[in-house]
């Protein structure tokens, strides 16, 4: 058992995952609330959508990465040795797309649950990204000051990245979940807009290393896409309130 | 679910004006937290340790190094692990500045930090780490507090540590740091 304790490296990335999980289970009666969609349904989809995103981020990663690996259950839940986040985030998609299988396009009814997904990720996004205290990994990029600030142990002052990304994530939040909005259009723009920061923030965090490729461009996509799926639902509202039907 | 169940929309319209205002007020006072510390703490604090902490550890071939070895002409120490994402991204940067620079009397050493000999030997010939690489049995972590993977010490002549780098390591700022620990070593 100490060396299976050993190996997984009980430190930072099973915390985070720990408060990730908290976040959620916390949040999810009051996405419910807000979106007034059935308790119950938020929560199964928070549930599997977590776990599907953990568990094809990690496979994906694994397959591209060290496919030998792929046998070995350690491997597959030393989840510090590497994620692909994109995958992950197509499989939470599929997931809502399941959820919705009877629905036709990106209806009213679609579009609403692919708007509690966004909020999903998003409060994912941003409890690992303060749990980066757990993790003793704030630092980011190299960046003068006061963009940058001395972290203990380093030598240079570096912005704290994820912390960064965490404190604009939650004026997003504040901004539009004003009521002009309807929910849906809120938790979408939300959704996209954390994509798009992702790739800013990511993008400045690793230069002069040659990490950034297909992912950045693929979130970037995706961020617009939601983007424009939140003003898709905006539209649809203005014809069709209230957002969603009352006796489901 | 019955309609009863579900809140009115005038009580979910003020659910979401309060929370977005503590969201706002929150993330507001968050980035003038942020901004405080970015000019209370410009300034990096001088690494504390004077010299190299001791160490011997095996190293991949077979053989064994000691810090003491070390001595006499800056080192570069890069603490790594084959499964480690950031540390694959920095291996070519490591790989072409060891290479241009084995001949100046700059030494590299890779640490192996959780991870097998057999990955880490595999992982370093892949990716032409071509310098002496040592499993860390946990004491040079303990001792060195290694934060994150990968994390990079940059040590002069007499040992002193003149910079901890945390991440993967830009070419550009590896290059400053090793010429800041050449003129640390002929200074007084």
């Amino acid at each position: 058992m100490s060396e299976l304790l050993d190996f997984i490296y009980l430190r930072g990335e099973y915390v985070s995952l720990l408060l990730v999980t908290g976040m959620l289970v916390f949040a999810g009666g009051r996405v419910a609330v807000l979106t007034r969609l059935p308790r119950s349904e938020v929560g199964d989809l928070f549930w599997n959508a977590g776990i599907t995103f953990v568990v094809a981020a990690r496979v994906s990663y694994l397959a591209v990465e060290f496919p030998a690996s792929l046998l070995d259950p350690l491997v597959l839940i030393r989840l510090q040795g590497g994620l692909h986040p994109l995958v992950g985030v197509l499989a939470v998609i599929s997931i809502v797309a399941w959820h919705t299988r009877g629905e036709h396009g990106l209806s009213e009814t679609r579009l609403a649950w692919l708007a509690v997904a966004a909020a999903g990720l998003v409060l994912t996004t941003w409890t690992y990204d303060v749990a980066c205290l757990a993790r003793e990994a704030c630092y980011g990029a190299e960046a003068p000051s006061p963009l940058g600030f001395a972290m203990s142990g380093l030598s240079d002052t570096r912005m704290a990245t994820p912390l960064v990304e965490a404190t604009l994530l939650l004026i997003a939040a504040g901004g539009l979940l004003s009521p002009q909005l309807s929910m849906t259009q809120s938790l979408l723009a939300l959704g996209g807009i954390a994509a798009l920061l992702r790739v800013a923030l990511t993008s400045a965090s690793v230069q002069g290393v040659d990490a950034v490729g297909l992912e950045t461009a693929a979130f970037v996509v995706l961020g617009l896409v939601v983007l424009g799926m939140a003003l898709s639902a905006g539209r649809i509202v203005t014809a069709t309130s209230p957002v969603v039907p009352h006796d489901r | 679910m019955t309609n009863s169940d579900i809140p009115s929309l005038p009580t979910v319209e003020a659910i979401r004006r309060s929370l977005a205002r503590v969201l706002l007020g929150t993330g507001t006072a968050l980035a003038l937290v942020l901004i405080v510390a970015g000019f209370a703490l410009a300034n990096p604090r001088p690494p504390a340790r004077a010299g190299t902490l001791p160490f011997d550890l095996p190293l991949l071939d077979g053989d064994s190094i000691t810090s003491e070895e070390l001595l006499g002409q800056p080192v570069v120490i890069n603490v790594w692990a084959s499964w480690c994402p950031p540390c694959r991204d920095e291996a070519p940067i490591l790989s072409r500045v060891a290479a241009e620079l084995g001949d100046t009397g700059v030494r590299f050493l890779g640490i192996v930090s959780d991870d097998t000999a057999s990955n880490a030997r595999e992982f370093a010939e892949k990716a032409q780490l071509d310098f002496p690489h040592a499993i860390d049995d946990g004491s040079f972590d303990h001792a060195y507090e290694v934060q994150v993977l990968p994390t990079t010490y940059v040590l002069d002549a007499m040992g002193a540590l003149v910079a901890t780098h945390l991440g993967p390591i830009s070419e550009a700022r590896l290059r400053v740091l090793i010429e800041e620990a050449q003129i640390s070593e002929s200074g007084p």
